[in-house]
């Protein structure tokens, strides 16, 4: 037998020895993010007699003082704020209006309600508005909704 | 003559050993599955995800912020449009799908597999769950394509950092005799 006819003959015995093999490299992914929270540290208290809001704080709690709200969250990434503009009583009345909001670590963000954390994952929020009393009541308890989400 | 005959039996062998290689994998979609944003636990959290896509959190506390099921990879197998020369239409397939073990966040601790059509097992049935699976499957012939479906169990680890990690895989096919 020639050496070519030898080949021949052993070439389909060469694909069954030889093992083919074909590679192919996966990839899956997850996203993970710290969750938000969001605690009151100090609730907020408005008076009639105060046309504007305050946003500062004092040692005491005054009769008009904004709500202190701490925020945690992934280290300095965006959020955004949602609170109604105008809280309002169940018969339509506005109870707080022109809520003013202020962030330790971005400022005022009563307009663009978007702030950030801290490289600690942390911010400060003040939050305080304007008391419109319903009619012929003397003391109105109200509550405020407030969530944020990463933008 | 026996050195032209030597000649053409390099050049056959190496055209052989192209000719091996046919047999292809290829996975669909490019990047699967994607669990999406989950907020990370205090202690490690396995999340299941089923042949279909289903997500289940088997352990742990973190918080997966979909409940929606995902698209699991498709695996798709075949010899080539009439690939004679490497008798792959007519061989065993063997199919080796493995974790790449790294340091990331994630990490795939089981496999599983499901849903294969165009193909049969070697075995008669799918293989069972495992950190990582190697099955045959008969012959698929000329002109047919074996797809299945991966499922997996992913481990995110306590407290981890925030960010978008991959946790990768290796599916290999051979041919066997």
């Amino acid at each position: 037998m020639t050496p070519l006819r030898t080949l021949i003959f052993a070439m389909p015995l060469l694909a069954l020895a030889i093992p083919a093999l074909a590679q192919e490299p996966a990839r899956a992914t997850i996203s993970i993010e710290r969750s938000l929270s969001i605690v009151s540290v100090r609730p907020i208290q408005l008076s009639p007699e105060q046309r504007v809001a305050t946003l500062s704080l004092s040692a005491d709690i005054q009769p008009n003082a904004p709500a202190v709200i701490r925020v945690t969250g992934d280290p300095g990434r965006v959020y955004r704020i949602r609170v109604p503009r105008t809280l309002t009583s169940s018969e339509g009345v506005a109870l707080v209006e022109n809520l003013q909001i202020w962030s330790e670590n971005t400022g005022d963000v009563s307009v663009t309600r978007t702030s950030h954390m801290d490289l600690d994952g942390r911010d400060m929020l003040r939050v305080s508005g304007r008391l419109r009393p319903a009619n012929g009541a003397s003391e109105t308890v109200a509550a405020l909704p407030l969530s944020i989400d990463y933008e | 003559m026996k050195r032209i005959a030597l000649l053409l039996g390099l050049a056959a062998a190496l055209s052989f050993s192209d000719a091996l290689a046919d047999a292809s994998v290829t996975r669909s979609p490019a990047t699967a599955p994607t669990l999406g944003t989950t907020i990370r636990g205090t202690s490690a959290t396995t999340f299941s995800i089923s042949t279909a896509g289903a997500v289940t959190r088997t352990s742990g506390n973190a918080i997966r912020l979909t409940s929606g099921s995902v698209t699991t990879p498709t695996l798709s197998i075949n010899c080539g449009l009439l690939n004679l020369s490497g008798l792959c239409a007519l061989r065993y397939i063997r199919v080796t799908i493995t974790p790449v073990t790294g340091s990331g966040a994630a990490t795939i601790s089981r496999l599983r597999v499901g849903g294969l059509s165009g193909a049969t097992y070697r075995t008669g049935s799918a293989p069972g769950e495992a950190a990582s699976l190697s099955f045959d499957l008969n012959p698929i012939g000329l002109l047919s394509t074996a797809t299945l479906k991966l499922g997996m169990d992913v481990v995110l680890s306590a407290n981890a950092a925030s960010g978008v990690y991959s946790f990768d895989y290796i599916v290999t096919v051979q041919l066997v005799t």
